[in-house]
């Protein structure tokens, strides 16, 4: 027996400082964090299928960032893929893409207070002006209408042969859509009638929408349009986000670099606004107040991106750390 | 005739020679399980140069642990016997190697000679290779898998089927159930003489996988508290089964000569379960994974006077779809992805060993392989987008290994490769092992080579984003080692341990652009270097049979790019999912009828971004510490044997991941009983 005991020692050595020893189940967060009343949320998309999504608050009068806000608040990651996120009378809808549901926070203070369930891949969330939520999905072939008071789905409005539906802008009432995946149209609805009551053929897969202030809307594909007239980018460009400034007379989009475009101009600018030079420009905001530019750099998009404040004039303002691929924008 | 019957007593010295060292390597050591059953020694032939230069970076995994994995896949044995970081996407789900802190596509895995790593993806998914039909699992550790391959940057897994000349009947027979609706069963007959063999195996694999986990990335509010409330959930969706026949014939038509064919089938199937954070309903994000695989090949062998000639063919033809769709009421099912490939690779091989003197051998190797990549991706809309490309790549390899004293090996190796009209610039090896004791149970070795990885197809050509100006990855490397062995009394110890460095350039790195798809560039430059360590001792306690195996690595693979702006942190940087510490130990112990076995294996934690910030709980994996144990129990019948084993795996019933949102199984069982005749 006596020979036996190095072994048995040995085994119960390891089991006694080895066991139980994974921190995997600890999740904490509850802190309380002061959001300035003037400020932008930053939706950080976070890498696909890593579940990494978070969101970052900025002030701009003090230039201070508050990075991963709802983990640290909520003590919850946020999901996989975070897409955008709508204020709507002091809430915050974040739609997480990959994992089915919109988050509902208190923008004041960051609190989560509710979640909307029950959807295969939302991507925007849009209040129009009869009280509705219409939410648009990658992959549901339908926008579901949410009541905003009780965050209940009340009902849909199919979209035959678009099962992507992205961005939407409402002129009266009429609700445009564009459907992005695959696709080339912008559907209209009748918010009514909560019906698809027309269709217009634009270009393959629409990346932006955008409404100025003659209530034009404005298209971005691989020509900019709007109903009237189109302007033809270079062959090989790659635009991708679309945005308006505060007084709704200049289109800001990316295409490799930043570019501006006076809705009167009736050419195209030849050089970019901002250079793209070695980084990653992702996405894109304008803050409607003072139409300072905030541009996302998503790096090599495996590490925390940053974030570019312009000036209306393309002075550098800031710079500052956020979280992985910052994808969109919400001004508060 | 004196001529004819000097090289016959040569070649008899030879296959002496060749059988002496296989029965007294450690394969054929520890093959007892308690005392019940003995394994047959396996092997006749093996390459006279690999017995000649033997500088420790190749390592065997036992036999022992072979049978105690026997339900298992590839990874689970690999991940338990070898210092390769095993990177599973879930129970039964994906599982990728990284080898020395390289790539999943820099490990290379061979079958009898046939590469099983995709062309379209350049990988191997180790899930899919079940341990019933493997009998010699070798691993090639960095450059020293260029005697066998090019492009293994990480290092080579070589799984063998050997026959037994020795046999007229026998069989094994196992049957196991387990927790989460898991079954497991195998046959394998064997039948044959001196002269030829057949071995017949099949398996079938299934389990339900729907193990609870209470989820804490996802709460609901109480509405009268405001506390969260934690859902318990099921692993949806995660439903596996495999099933495949693997057939061997073993031909011996003279005392010169042997002829192989074997051919290999199996179906994969599977659904990959949703995210923690995932709050869709049930019959969203449905999918279904389902491969066919045939895998055929011949090889003749050749005793010569002076040389051994070997001519090898075969194929790996896998038929794999990709469904994921959603079930909407009120309308048909809605088809999101639907994916279907068709991948074949045929090689033919030949390859002439010859003893130019009595201390210089020459192998020269003559290398073909046409791959086929036939890739169809219906997304939304029932648009249809794919690709069709081949590839042919030839090489020609001479490798010499010369015995310069009793103390002082060394080994050259040259490639020569032509991808489609394109030579690559020559792949070449040089090492040297020092034995400075008489005995020889002590040597240094040291080995510098470089190498290249060719893009796999889809990093060519995948729609949209593949990109045909892809360079192939460029890796240089140096390996500095030592090992020493002992018997003292009834005790046997051995260990290993080598340095080594490496710098590759052209790193392939997929990644999305603003086109909305993902494109993969040359981009990087990655440094890895690192420590192996490898011990064993095993012995006779009384009647207590004990064997002890550690493997230890450390592993740093840093990004050496330049960076991209002034906010770019991941330079100088362990790159993603790359544990710096791994460890594994294997404690078996027997005594008379009665075998256990217990497994501990460890990975220090892993950052999931380039920058390694640990901002969020989401920028780190915590250390991976799992133990799994093995009760056994053997029966002796009249001519054959009954062996019943518990396995507990997940010990300590540790809440855990190895991938960001992937929740493990907590304490599990299965039951095996298994009847060798």
């Amino acid at each position: 027996m006596k020979s036996y005991i190095p072994i048995i020692s040995l085994i119960l050595f390891i089991q006694f400082t080895l066991v139980r020893c994974m921190k995997d189940d600890s999740w904490t967060g509850s802190q309380s964090i002061a959001l300035a009343n003037k400020g932008l949320f930053i939706v950080n998309e976070g890498n696909f299928m890593y579940g990494n999504a978070s969101l970052s608050y900025y002030d701009p009068a003090t230039k201070q960032v508050q990075l991963d806000l709802f983990y640290k608040i909520n003590g919850l990651p946020l999901g996989d893929v975070a897409q955008s996120m709508t204020i709507y009378k002091n809430l915050g809808f974040i739609s997480i893409n990959n994992s089915g549901k919109i988050y509902v926070i208190d923008s004041r203070t960051g609190k989560y207070v509710q979640k909307i369930t029950g959807l295969v891949s939302p991507r925007n969330i849009f209040f129009s002006t009869n009280g509705n939520g219409y939410i648009t999905d990658l992959y549901a072939g339908k926008i579901s209408i949410l009541n905003p008071q009780n965050f209940q789905i009340t009902g849909s409005i199919r979209t035959p042969g678009h099962p992507s539906t992205e961005q939407m802008v409402e002129i009266n009432d009429r609700l445009y859509v564009s459907c992005w995946s695959f696709d080339n149209t912008i559907l209209v609805i009748d918010t009514k009638l909560n019906q698809v009551v027309d269709s217009i053929k634009v270009g393959i897969q629409p990346a932006g929408l955008a409404l100025d202030k003659l209530n034009k809307l404005w298209v971005l594909f691989q020509l900019i349009i709007h109903i009237e007239k189109s302007f033809s980018l270079a062959s090989d460009a790659t635009p991708s986000r679309l945005a308006i400034n505060g007084t709704k007379d200049t289109l800001v989009y990316l295409s490799s670099g930043v570019w501006k475009q006076p809705i009167v101009q009736e050419t195209l600018n030849i050089k970019p606004f901002i250079n793209q030079d070695k980084h990653l420009f992702y996405s894109l905001g304008v803050d409607p107040q003072n139409s300072e530019l905030y541009i996302g750099d998503a790096i090599d998009y495996q590490q925390q991106g940053v974030i570019y404040r312009y000036s209306n004039y393309g002075a550098k303002l800031d710079s500052f750390k956020t979280g992985i691929i910052p994808g969109s924008f919400c001004f508060k | 005739m004196m001529r004819r019957s000097k090289a016959k007593e040569r070649f008899a010295t030879l296959l002496y020679s060749i059988i002496c060292f296989i029965l007294h390597s450690n394969t054929g050591y520890a093959q007892n399980i308690s005392d019940t059953h003995q394994i047959k020694p396996i092997s006749i032939v093996t390459r006279s140069n690999q017995t000649i230069y033997n500088d420790g970076r190749t390592t065997a995994i036992d036999s022992l642990s072979m049978i105690k994995s026997l339900t298992s896949s590839l990874s689970e044995l690999v991940t338990q016997n070898t210092s390769i970081y095993i990177k599973e996407y879930g129970r039964g789900a994906m599982t990728t190697a990284s080898f020395r802190g390289t790539a999943p596509s820099h490990t290379s895995v061979l079958w009898n000679g046939i590469p099983l790593n995709s062309p379209m993806l350049g990988m191997v998914d180790f899930s899919t290779i079940p341990v019933y039909f493997t009998d010699q699992i070798t691993v090639e550790h960095g450059s020293a898998s260029l005697v066998d391959q090019s492009g293994a940057l990480g290092g080579l897994v070589k799984i063998e089927n050997k026959g037994d000349w020795q046999n007229k009947f026998s069989g094994r027979i196992l049957t196991g159930i387990g927790s989460y609706g898991t079954k497991d069963e195998f046959i394998k007959l064997s039948l044959g003489n001196t002269k030829v063999q057949s071995q017949t195996r099949a398996f079938y694999s299934f389990s339900d996988n729907d193990y609870t986990f209470k989820n804490k990335l996802i709460a609901n509010i109480d509405p009268l508290t405001g506390n969260y409330i934690y859902p318990s959930q099921k692993n949806l969706n995660a439903q596996y089964g495999s099933k495949g026949v693997l057939q061997e014939f073993y031909l011996h038509p003279s005392q010169q000569s042997f002829l192989t064919f074997r051919y290999w089938y199996q179906f994969n199937n599977r659904s990959l379960p949703r995210l923690q954070t995932n709050e869709t309903d049930i019959n969203y994000n449905l999918n279904r994974q389902q491969e066919n695989a045939n895998r055929f090949m011949g090889e003749y062998k050749h005793y010569g006077s002076k040389g051994t000639l070997t001519l090898e063919s075969g194929a790996n033809l896998q038929h794999s779809t990709f469904q994921l769709k959603n079930k909407i009421s009120g309308t048909l099912d809605q088809l999101i992805t639907d994916a279907t490939a068709n991948v074949e690779s045929y090689l033919f091989k030949a390859t002439y060993e010859y003893k130019i003197k009595e201390n210089l051998n020459i192998t020269t190797t003559a290398n073909g392989i046409f791959s086929s990549v036939n890739s169809i991706n219906s997304p939304q809309n029932s648009q249809t987008e794919g690709y069709n490309a081949k590839r042919q790549d030839h090489s020609l390899t001479v490798q010499l290994v010369n015995i310069f004293n009793e103390n002082l090996t060394g080994k050259l190796i040259s490639r020569t490769e032509l991808v489609g009209k394109s030579f690559l610039p020559i792949i070449p090896s040089a090492g040297l092992i020092y034995h400075p004791l008489a005995n020889k149970s002590f040597f240094l070795n040291g080995n510098l080579a470089r190498n290249y990885h060719l893009p796999s197809l889809n990093d060519l050509y995948f729609v949209p984003g593949g990109n045909p100006l892809l360079k192939a990855e460029e890796g240089t490397m140096i390996d500095l080692g030592s090992g020493f062995s002992a018997d003292l009394n009834q005790l046997h110890f051995k260990a290993n341990i080598t340095a080594y460095g490496s710098g590759i350039n052209n790193w392939i790195i997929w990644l999305p652009t603003p086109k909305g798809y993902w494109e993969p560039s040359n981009i990087k430059r990655v440094n890895t270097s690192g420590i192996e360590l490898n011990s064993s001792v095993s012995g006779k306690l009384n009647s207590l049979k004990y064997r002890i195996n550690g493997n230890y690595a450390y592993t740093r693979s840093i990004n050496r790019d330049n960076p991209k702006t002034w906010a770019d942190e991941s330079i100088g940087k362990q790159l993603p999912y790359i544990p710096r510490n791994s460890a594994n130990i294997l404690i078996d112990l027997s005594r008379e009828k009665y075998h256990f076995t217990w497994v501990w294996n460890y990975y220090s934690s892993r950052f999931t971004s380039t920058s390694n910030t640990k901002t969020s709980p989401f920028d780190i994996l915590h250390p991976y510490l799992m133990n799994n144990i093995y009760l056994g129990r053997g029966i002796n019948l009249k001519h054959s044997s009954l062996d019943i084993e518990l396995k507990i795996l997940n010990l300590f019933n540790e809440s855990y991941r190895t991938v960001l949102q992937n929740p493990m199984p907590g304490i599990n069982y299965s039951f095996l009983i298994r009847y060798d005749f």
